[in-house]
């Protein structure tokens, strides 16, 4: 039988208890934060979700929420420091959406254009809420999509936003460009595109 | 030309480009979520901009409003309404006003309206005919689509309404019957709305619990604290005096409805209203409720 390690066992039994009261310490903190989250949102509390983003700075979630609610109560600055600052770390959708629509909402059109791309190149779901702040922003949908990165899944969405808003020409010119990427898939949306536009001639996608 | 003049040229055109396409409203402020919602009819991961009229559908998480005016509110798990600059316009399952400065909550063509800026409240969407209204904090006043009121809800009380399908001036009230000076008024029991009645049989009851039916008379102006005057077309005594009454007088007041008022249905402006018991109107069925057909 292998000799105890008794001072090893004692060393690990501090560990141990210094991690429960550490756990124990935090607790106060996070309750507000628990109790918001139980709820369904973090709610309104700017000393919760302050104590929350302590506690999880790289939480997506927390982060935008306490951005917004500091923007909503006359702090931007900090607002903006605290979404650079997810963005920094988290290259996924949500830190550049949200940027994008911070910058839409102060009307800074440079800094909405620098993360607008970035979410258009991150969206794995519905363009169109990004595009619909885009059109507000720039008026011309093809420099929209130039901007935004020609990626054909935004060009489709923008041509169903174009269709939507009876703008049935533009959305002609987005669709001459979706055909020059040559997916065979959008041949029936081009199609349908033309059939609206009254049967008009237009460019086929290329044979492959 | 030099090559740094057509740098200038091109960074001039651009810089005006940002300056002069930078026309559009900013919005009127955001709303947040936990998961995706719907936000004029696309799907938005966490939180969006707002812009007046915008159209929020809640998934199976609530979202949270914030307006750029200070109002804020929020919409529970399967709800949908549509979001102005002074108002939700409730249109589908339950939104609360947690900070209401100058804002208003709208459903069934009901306006339900903070007295103060802390006055808090929700309103739930039962069905197609009716809602309910709560308020947790302050004092909320629900109007009808004439902009009459309809009921005055103080801190904890709760009713349910249906705006009836006939005449919108319809009206049936329950209380003490009280003169001042050559007036008439009457504060009832479930609304905790004060009416001046008019009409004959009216004096001969001064001083006694009536029901009293008839008609808002818009045109007219009512007398001290009375918010409208009703022309009567029937006065019932309910009880002699008004003494049996105090307990229940005040329907809207307190946390819960006691004594004669549980159950009881008033019509002010075309709107029915009873009170509400652990989330069920006292009265089971309002008048004109069709049917419990869901709105979803």
């Amino acid at each position: 039988m292998p000799p105890v390690d008794k001072p090893g066992i004692a060393r690990q039994g501090i560990a141990a208890t210094c991690f429960i009261l550490a756990t124990l310490a935090a607790l106060p903190g996070l309750a507000p934060y628990l109790s918001a989250f139980d709820a369904g949102s973090l709610g309104s509390d700017l000393n919760s979700l302050r104590r929350a983003h302590q506690i999880h700075p790289r939480s997506a979630q927390i982060s935008v929420e306490l951005a917004l609610l500091l923007d909503s109560q006359d702090q931007p600055g900090e607002a903006a420091e605290i979404l650079l600052q997810l963005a920094e770390h988290n290259h996924q959708y949500l830190p550049a959406w949200t940027l994008a629509n911070y910058y839409y909402r102060h009307q800074i059109p440079e800094q909405f254009w620098r993360w607008a791309r970035p979410a258009a190149e991150r969206c794995y779901d519905d363009f169109r809420p990004l595009l619909r702040i885009a059109l507000n922003l720039e008026a011309d949908p093809a420099l929209v999509a130039e901007r935004l990165g020609r990626q054909p899944p935004l060009l489709r969405a923008l041509i169903d936003v174009l269709i939507g808003d009876q703008r049935l020409e533009e959305a002609s010119d987005i669709g001459q460009m979706l055909a020059l990427l040559g997916d065979p898939a959008d041949r029936l949306r081009l199609a349908n595109l033309d059939h609206r536009l009254g049967a008009r001639p237009q460019q086929s996608p290329p044979h492959h | 030309m030099k090559f740094s003049s057509v740098q200038s040229v091109l960074a001039f055109a651009v810089s005006l480009n940002l300056a002069l396409g930078y026309a559009a409203s900013p919005g009127i402020g955001t709303v947040t979520s936990p998961g995706a919602f719907r936000l004029d009819r696309a799907t938005v991961i966490s939180n969006g901009t707002l812009f007046e009229g915008s159209l929020i559908e809640t998934g199976t998480a609530s979202s949270s409003v914030q307006v750029s005016n200070g109002a804020r509110l929020s919409l529970t798990a399967d709800s949908r309404g549509r979001i102005f600059g002074d108002r939700l316009v409730l249109e589908k399952g339950s939104g609360t006003l947690e900070n209401s400065i100058g804002f208003k909550l709208v459903a069934l063509g009901l306006t339900i309206q903070p007295e103060r800026a802390n006055s808090t409240g929700n309103i739930v969407i039962e069905n197609r005919n009716r809602i309910q209204v709560r308020s947790s904090s302050g004092a909320l006043r629900v109007l009808n689509a004439n902009g009459q009121l309809v009921a005055n809800l103080s801190a904890g009380s709760a009713l349910a309404f249906e705006p009836q399908g006939g005449p919108s001036n319809a009206t049936r009230v329950l209380g003490c019957l009280e003169q001042k000076a050559e007036h008439y008024l009457v504060t009832d029991e479930v609304t905790n709305v004060t009416v001046e009645v008019a009409g004959s049989g009216v004096a001969n009851e001064a001083g006694n619990r009536v029901e009293i039916t008839g008609t808002l008379d818009p045109a007219a102006t009512p007398s001290g604290k009375a918010t409208q005057l009703v022309r009567v077309r029937e006065v019932r005594r309910v009880t002699k005096g008004c003494g049996s009454s105090a307990a229940a007088a005040g329907g809207a007041k307190g946390p819960g409805i006691s004594g004669a008022a549980t159950g009881t249905i008033a019509i002010i402006g075309g709107v029915a209203a009873a009170a509400v018991l652990g989330g069920l109107a006292a009265a089971d069925a309002l008048p004109g409720q069709a049917t419990n057909a869901s709105s979803r």
